[in-house]
């Protein structure tokens, strides 16, 4: 159980006031905000709340580095700030627990140097009956449970984790994808088993987390098989800039257009196929990997190769996460992980 | 027209392990250092540790060095060096 929330007063009921008041003390995300006033945020818990009407006030989750307690009433306070329809709040719950994940390893995505961003992808029932966008411009802009829903977890990490830059992220940059970072899977123009199935997840609706950089987009308009497609996605794979490069066990997340993933199940080919594929095909010397980096963190028989032999960017297929989102036109992506973090993939509960 | 708000922080959580108190007098104190592999940072602890060797009779027991900097320390690390020493240096950042 935590505590109740402070109640602050503001002396004038304007956008302008409440921006004021987050400036001065250090919260928000610099973009205006919809005031959390104790209705609204009772009409949010009200509204995610289902039958089983859990405590708003229990712990869901403690953040890290602020050591935080994230509650159902806090995060529904953050998702009003963003903007967030009703009925969403169950997807935000969740992902709050996936955030504190330890494999998820927040305290190190706040604190590094990295961009690094935690992307939440929303999958199965959720994304029809909460509105999310799975198809055309999934990652945005122009729907709202995508756009408010990614906004929503940036302000839970701002203000319950304390990951603000300069005290508590210390991203040298920062990332556009720090504002919003949501998409949904698009189950309807996948051809294989939706993602949590295929990660042993047998729910409803659930969610993913991947912490990484933005997408990098990668387009093949004129192939009609998989090998060409997936060449190109392997140079995006293969780049020694990305801290996918010194840590063999980091995950990349493919996120395919359905059109290059029909052009995979044409030639019969899985998932994993196209996970076998790009580990064989995302590769350099191994000399140059060892040129590039005095610290590293390989699998041991990594180090048994010899500088001509062509050694894969990650230690293992399943490193390379595969799902479909997006709409028509032969664009893919993929997002390179921060490095020292595990996606987690959870069961939507309230 | 006023309106009221909800804080959007939360409560902050206990630390599950309390830090502890530094010893008044560092004479004859065991020192280790944990390197956390951040470039610079052994060198760096290193020359503090032989400051704090000439000038206040720290002993320095050893320098061990973490997996990565990016995640928690091995605990059979963290056991190792409470078994040899009362002071430990860490923590260099980029």
């Amino acid at each position: 159980m935590s505590g109740p929330s402070e109640e602050i007063e503001l002396e004038r009921d304007s956008p302008e006031a409440l921006l004021a008041l987050f400036e001065e003390r250090g919260w928000g995300d610099g973009l205006p905000l919809i005031p959390p006033t104790r209705e609204r945020v009772e009409a949010m818990l009200a509204a995610g709340a289902g039958d089983a009407k859990p405590d708003p006030d229990e712990v869901v989750a403690t953040l890290e580095p602020r050591l935080g307690e994230a509650t159902r009433r806090t995060i529904a306070i953050n998702a009003v700030l963003a903007g967030c329809p009703p009925g969403v709040l169950p997807v935000l719950v969740s992902a709050v627990r996936g955030l504190a994940r330890p494999e998820l390893n927040l305290r190190g995505v706040n604190a590094t140097t990295h961009p690094v961003a935690p992307l939440l992808v929303v999958h199965g029932e959720a994304v029809r009956e909460m509105g999310f966008n799975a198809g055309l411009g999934t990652f945005g802009p122009g729907t709202r449970a995508n756009a408010t829903v990614g906004r929503a977890i940036r302000l839970i990490l701002l203000h319950i984790a304390g990951a603000r830059p300069g005290n508590g992220d210390a991203s040298t940059q920062g990332q556009p994808s720090k504002y919003a970072y949501c998409i949904a899977e698009n189950e309807d123009a996948s051809p294989w088993e939706s993602y949590p199935t295929s990660r042993g997840i047998d729910a409803p609706s659930a969610i993913t987390l991947h912490c990484g950089e933005n997408p990098h987009n990668f387009h093949d308009m004129e192939s009609e098989t998989p090998g060409p497609i997936l060449d190109k996605a392997a140079t995006v794979m293969a780049t020694l800039g990305s801290n996918n490069a010194p840590v063999s066990s980091a995950e990349f997340f493919v996120v395919l257009g359905p059109e290059h993933a029909a052009t995979f199940a044409a030639a019969g080919w899985a998932r994993r196929d196209v996970q076998s594929y790009l580990y064989e095909r995302a590769r350099f010397p191994a000399g140059v990997f060892r040129g590039a980096f005095d610290v590293v963190q390989y699998r041991p028989w990594m180090s048994a190769l010899r500088d001509e032999d062509l050694m894969p960017i990650t230690d293992h297929p399943d490193h390379i996460r595969v799902l479909v989102a997006g709409g028509a036109g032969k664009h893919s992506c993929l997002i390179p992980s921060w490095g020292m973090t595990k996606s987690v993939t959870l069961p939507v509960e309230p | 027209m006023s309106i009221r708000i909800l804080s959007p922080e939360g409560h902050v959580g206990e630390r599950r392990i309390p830090l502890a108190a530094s010893p008044e007098v560092l004479a004859g104190r065991r020192l280790a250092i944990l390197d956390n592999g951040k470039p610079g940072a052994a060198h760096l602890m290193e020359r503090v540790a032989e400051r704090l060797v000439e000038r206040a009779g720290v002993v320095l027991v050893g320098v061990r060095r973490k997996r990565t900097a990016a995640t928690p320390c091995q605990d059979e690390l963290i056991e190792a060096i409470a078994g040899e020493a009362e002071l430990a240096f860490t923590g260099s950042a980029d």
